[in-house]
This record gives structure tokens, sequence and C-alpha cells, in this order.
């Protein structure tokens, strides 16, 4: 009877053991990838949104006028040369002029050009022509002072 | 009994795990709190740029409407535009001398530097007195054909026909200032360059001596074959 009970405990106590020992293996198991979870951090990525208080970029675009994208219309600059640069129609001549001088230069495939202008102690008063392939002319003119007092 | 006392014990302890502690809620909320901060500066960043590029320096040039001691209203190129004064403002006559707000008047043309403010006011820090003929660029650019060159008492004088208007056509004298090149700055000959039939871009003032004269400063030859007058060494 004792050999019976004995014999007993020691199936019910393997059985048990067993059934523990498979319990805790699967709650460790589950608590490891738990550890292990990815933890996807937050990147930033700038966000483009739509200003419809931005004007149009000009340099993207082909013209038949004559545009010019820097400098900006009556700024003060405090030196002596500046690049005056801007859009107009593809394979242009450029004529920069100021009171004392005059640049030339010509615009690319897109239209784009840059000139180099060396500028009047003072208010400039800029005039700049476009003349294309077929002697259309378009003309604009811009005001720059240039100033070396301290504002 | 015992026995399976014992193993009951055993079997109890082994069938209640501890659990540790988790690290990972803190990690990840601090690296919120990293994320949060790196935004923060990209925005103080973008902010202090924009700062910068809406306060660089203008300058306006234009006649006084009206003036008090604590702002000048211009009119620069058909708009108006306040100017702040302050005590930083910096008075300068026609001759650069240093000079004072009481000296300025209404009609009186002016160049007026500053920065511009939120509500489009310029903060004023210098005005300058400056006369329009003193600045006014009286260049014309112009393009066309030469269709006569006649040799006057003084000068040789060309007549052009703008290509924009082909019912005008435009007197232009030169003299030896007269600056002719082609479009790569190579400099040319007037002979060679101002003859009947050749393309050019003239840069031409009106004559102040004569009526529908012009002067050219600079004449631009538009015709490739034009031949330069830049030295060649010779084989």
């Amino acid at each position: 009877m004792i050999k019976e009970l004995f014999l007993a405990i020691v199936i019910g106590a393997i059985l048990g053991l067993g059934i523990t020992g498979g319990y805790l293996t699967l709650q460790n198991k589950d608590k490891t990838s738990k550890n292990n979870t990815v933890i996807i951090e937050p990147t930033l990525v700038p966000t483009i949104t739509a200003d419809t208080n931005l004007s149009p970029t000009p340099s993207s675009k082909r013209t038949d006028s004559i545009e010019i994208n820097s400098p900006e219309n009556n700024t003060l600059l405090s030196t002596e040369k500046t690049i005056i640069s801007g859009i107009t129609t593809p394979d242009s001549n450029i004529i920069v002029s100021t009171i004392s001088n005059t640049f030339i230069g010509q615009s690319d495939q897109d239209g784009k050009f840059s000139i180099t202008v060396k500028l009047d102690t003072g208010l400039n008063i800029i005039k700049i022509s476009s003349i294309d392939i077929n002697d259309n002319q378009k003309d604009t003119q811009i005001n720059i002072t240039y100033s070396t007092a301290k504002i | 009994m015992n026995l399976l006392g014992i193993l009951l014990f055993c079997f109890n302890l082994i069938s209640s795990p501890v659990y540790a502690v988790e690290t990972i809620p803190s990690v990840a909320s601090d690296k919120v709190e990293d994320v949060k901060d790196i935004l923060k500066q990209i925005v103080k960043d973008t902010s202090t740029e924009t700062k910068v590029i809406t306060n660089s320096p203008k300058s306006f040039f234009g006649t006084i409407t009206q003036i008090n001691d604590s702002q000048i209203v211009i009119n620069s190129q058909n708009q108006n535009k306040v100017f702040q004064i302050s005590t930083e403002t910096a008075f300068v006559d026609a001759k650069r001398q240093k000079s004072k707000l009481a000296n300025f008047k209404t009609g009186q043309t002016i160049l007026a530097m500053g920065y511009t403010n939120q509500d489009q006011s310029l903060d004023c820090k210098r005005i300058v007195a400056t006369e329009f003929k003193t600045v006014e660029n009286t260049n014309q650019i112009v393009t066309g054909q030469i269709v006569d060159v006649s040799q006057s008492q003084t000068s040789p004088i060309f007549v052009l026909i703008p290509s924009q208007n082909k019912n005008s056509q435009y007197q232009i004298k030169t003299d030896s200032k007269t600056e002719i090149i082609d479009l790569k700055n190579n400099k040319l000959t007037f002979a060679k360059t101002i003859t009947t039939g050749k393309k050019i871009i003239a840069i031409i003032q009106p004559d102040a001596k004569l009526a529908q004269t012009f002067y050219a400063s600079k004449i631009i030859s538009l015709n490739i074959d034009t031949t330069s007058v830049t030295p060649t060494t010779k084989p």
C-alpha cells in the first residue's frame, strides 16, 4: 500500500513538475519576446505643406518677360559687387546698365542668368534688358543701394 | 505524507514566478522627450532664420509727402512708405554732411534706409538728401540695325532702326570714349563694326545739346563674323 502510494506521489510529482516547467517555459518565452519588442523610434521627416501665401518660384518656369530673383528691389547692400540673377527667354543676351557701367551676360537653355555687377556708392537705378535670338527685347529695372554706413 | 507536503511546497515555490521591473516604458519616454527637444530646437532655428530674412535692410528713394518728429512718409515708386524716426536715425544732407530732421521738408527727395517691421512700417536708421538728377539712370538699351553712317564735323554719327519699332529711328553720336565690343567683351574697331546693315545693341543717352540725338557710351556687335582687334601671336 505504501509502495503504491509512493509510486502515485512520484508519478504525480513528475506530471506536476512537467506541467509547471512547461508553463514557466512558455511564460518566459512570452516575457523574452516582450523584452525584445522593437521600439519604433520616431524619425524627423520634414512635412511639406502648401503655403497659399507663397508666390510661385520663378526659377522653375520659363517666361516671356524678364524677372529678377535676386537681389530684391530696394535692397540695401554693404558690398560693392552683387550678383543679379533672374529668368527670361532661353539663350538671350542680357545687358545690365548702371549709371557708370554696362555688364553683358547670357541666359542658359532654361532662361536663367547670373551677372556680377559693380555698384556705385548710394542709390543704383539698374536697367536690365534681355534680347532674344529674334531681337525681341524685354526690359526691367531695380533699385539697389550700396552703402557702407552702419545701419 | 511529509514527503507529499515537501513536494507540494517545492511545487509552490517553482510555480510562483518573480517578475523584474520593466524599464522599457521609461526608456521610451526619454526618447520621446529627446525627440521633443530636437523638434523644439528645429522650430527655434527656423523662426530665427525667418527673422533674419525679414530683417534685411531696405532702402527707398522717394519724395517726402509728410514729415513730423516721429515719422516721415515718402512716395516711392507710386507707393507711400512710412518711416518711423527715432533718436538713432542719422540725417545726412546732399553734400554728405551731418544734418538734422528740421532741415528736411515736404517735396524733397530722399534716400531712406532702415528695417521693415511686421506692420510694414520701417524703422528708419539713415536719411540722405538725394537729388533725382544725381542718381537718374538715363541709359537706354536699344537693339537694331544700322541704316546709315556719316561723319560729322566733330564725330561719327550713325542712324539705327530699333528692332522693336521699325517706324522710328535713333540718330546716334559716338566719340573716342565710345566702347565698341562683341558679346565676349573683345574690343572692336569702329570702321569694321559701324557699317550699314550691321546689327548692334547700343547703350545710349540723350544728347543734352542736340534734340533727337543720342550719345552711345557702349556699342555691342551682334554680328559674330566681326573681326576682333585683340592682338594675336603669329606663328
